[in-house]
């Protein structure tokens, strides 16, 4: 590594921090869950995770927060879009409002969605006539990951799409392009690869999501009971080998998806490691 | 193409940044848009390339007025300053950029664009680099990429803003003249801004003069050079000595006139001759590559004027520091005094 001798020093001590940070903080608790998890024969472990209880709550969870990671990379970039490109009256106050997601604890969120969205809520009320029913179904759970992964995605594109020169739009529309054939060949690959990135993290919290799910879910067994709840339920009934066989399950899940990812972010970004 | 631009005005909030502008540029012809900063070259150029809309007067192509026309539609090329590069196109889709937007009828096959773009890469000097990105490249050849890029689509005009702007001093000669040589052999109506006065003059047929948003002169840089039609131009193109006249070698002197003078204009004498009559001291000598350049302080002058000697002239006045010597000049042209721009090299 340090072949030739750098001009700052602290290499060493800042990888050393790095090293021991992600130890106690990120590696020692999950490889602490693994462990937990030893304890049950194979076959346990095996029947633990391939259950049709928990196949279908791994189903539901990975299945709601792809489709949501989706509908927030669509809506997110449109909503940076508008921030980034024009000047409106409440502009700053709309910008404020993207991260109170991030903010607002996540069962006052769960909360309010059910609320809305019930059959006689504000909104479900208005959707029941046209047999749509969003709370206590899995419409329901997409809503609440849609809900806390926005912020995500916009916080991450925005500052990307500032940073590209309004010459590149002139440019191509001097060659002769039209508004849409600037926006995907020439904005889109400048913006693709915060557009995954920001659409992995919000997956990535989406998987993960606790909180606001619980409330609106229904929590049907089978249907829309999410991988985080079967885990509790199962610390519940003292199961708590069965529980960490389930987490263990949808740690490498994510861990396989997020590297996947990852590898695709490097070959998005191939093209452009240096600006102009 | 001939392009008419006849009292263009554009302001921005309170600034004006183009005020009535006319000016015609024949088929074929390279012009260059010469100013400081603010004075509205960039601005003339956008309006021209349609990425501005002007608030007043009219923009003609040939016989068709484009005033309002999309720059989609208006067929130019336009190279920007820092050449605004695709950056996640290869070198070869850049340039190709122009010919693939085309709408499906109008494009030319897979391998026609192809072709195309390889036969512009061989033009700017760049065959070998189809397969780069623009960041693997330097300064000059990002340049020539975005001329090939804007060359593609065959253009009826050429715009470029301050093409050499951002490269060293030894690229920025050598690119000039490559340019230069381009438009001799392509013969594209072409307009380009600068703010450099040595480049507007060695590359372009016509030099259009502009400051605060008008047009001062527009001529071959001769006419511009040698017979600037005001204090602004004669000041902006080249360096000046301001004489304020006193009567010694002109009967009937205005004190509310000025002559400028350029510093090789200025003579330098050892003794008083008809020619040179201001008594004057050498302050310093520096030998500036072809030139000897004298800075002399005359008598009972605040500051020293400049002075541009050929090393054969110095040879023969044999001149060294503190030497008393007689100075004037040989070619001058008067203006009022309160035309003169505020910044001045030297005066006396």
């Amino acid at each position: 590594m340090a072949a030739s001798r750098r001009i700052l020093p602290g290499f060493g001590l800042t990888l050393g921090v790095t090293v021991a940070w992600l130890g106690l903080i990120v590696l020692i608790p999950l490889a602490a869950l693994v462990a937990k998890s030893t304890s049950l024969s194979w076959e346990q472990f095996w029947g633990t995770v391939t259950s049709e209880r928990t196949l279908a709550a791994f189903g539901l969870s990975f299945g709601a927060a792809a489709v949501a990671a989706l509908v927030n990379l669509v809506a997110g970039a449109v909503i940076a879009w508008a921030l980034v490109r024009y000047r409106f009256p409440g502009r700053r106050l709309v910008d404020a409002v993207i991260d109170l997601p991030f903010a607002l604890p996540t069962a006052v969120a769960g909360i309010a969605l059910t609320t809305l969205y019930a059959p006689n809520g504000w909104i479900g009320a208005l959707l029941e006539p046209l047999g749509i029913q969003v709370a206590f179904t899995r419409l329901g759970v997409v809503m609440a990951l849609i809900f806390i992964g926005l912020p995500f995605v916009v916080r991450t594109v925005q500052p990307v799409l500032e940073e590209i020169p309004a010459e590149f739009e002139e440019a191509a529309a001097s060659l002769g392009a039209s508004r849409l054939t600037v926006v995907l060949r020439v904005l889109l690959p400048e913006a693709l690869p915060a557009l995954i990135t920001g659409t992995t993290l919000a997956f990535a919290r989406a998987v993960g999501e606790y909180g606001s799910v619980i409330f609106i879910a229904g929590n049907i067994q089978g249907q829309t009971e999410i991988a985080p709840l079967l885990i509790v339920i199962q610390l519940e009934q003292y199961n708590y080998a069965e529980a960490t066989a389930i987490a263990v399950v949808m740690l490498v899940l994510s861990f396989a998806l997020l590297l996947a990812v990852n590898l695709l972010q490097r070959w998005s970004n191939r093209r452009f490691r240096e600006s102009t | 193409m001939r392009i008419d631009i006849r009292s263009i005005s554009k302001r921005f909030g309170s600034f004006t940044a183009l005020d009535r502008v006319d000016l015609s540029i024949a088929s074929g012809e390279l012009v260059a848009l010469l100013g400081p900063s603010g004075s509205g070259k960039t601005t003339l150029l956008r309006i021209i390339a349609g990425l501005e809309q002007a608030d007043g007067g009219s923009l003609a192509f040939g016989d068709s007025d484009v005033t309002a026309a999309d720059p989609r539609a208006r067929g130019v090329g336009f190279v920007f300053q820092h050449y605004a590069l695709f950056r996640h196109m290869t070198v070869a889709e850049n340039v190709a950029f122009g010919l693939t937007v085309k709408p499906r009828d109008q494009r030319p096959s897979r391998a026609d664009i192809r072709a195309r773009a390889l036969e512009l890469l061989r033009l700017v000097q760049l065959d070998g680099f189809a397969h780069r990105f623009p960041h693997q490249l330097s300064g000059g050849q990002r340049q020539r990429v975005a001329l090939a890029r804007a060359l593609a689509v065959e253009p009826r005009v050429l715009l470029l803003d301050e093409p050499f702007g951002a490269l060293d001093a030894k690229v920025r000669v050598e690119l000039r003249r490559w340019l230069r040589r381009l438009h001799d052999e392509t013969g594209i109506t072409s307009v380009f801004v600068t703010h450099d006065q040595e480049e507007a003059l060695e590359v372009s047929d016509r030099v259009a003069v502009l400051n605060h948003g008008r047009l001062e002169q527009v001529g071959t840089p001769e006419q511009v050079y040698r017979h600037p039609a005001s204090a602004f131009v004669h000041q902006f193109l080249g360096q000046v000595n301001v004489f304020h006249e006193r009567g010694q070698d002109q009967a009937g002197a205005d004190p509310a006139r000025v002559a400028l003078v350029r510093p090789h204009d200025v003579l330098v004498a050892r003794a008083a001759d008809p020619l040179c009559q201001i008594p004057a001291v050498v302050e310093a000598i520096a030998i500036a590559g072809p030139q000897v350049r004298l800075s002399v302080l005359p008598a009972g002058a605040k500051a020293a004027i400049e002075a541009h000697l050929t090393h054969d002239q110095y040879d023969q006045l044999a001149l060294s520091r503190g030497d008393a010597v007689f100075i004037g000049y040989s070619r001058a042209k008067s203006y009022q005094a309160s035309d003169l721009p505020t910044t001045v090299d030297y005066q006396i």
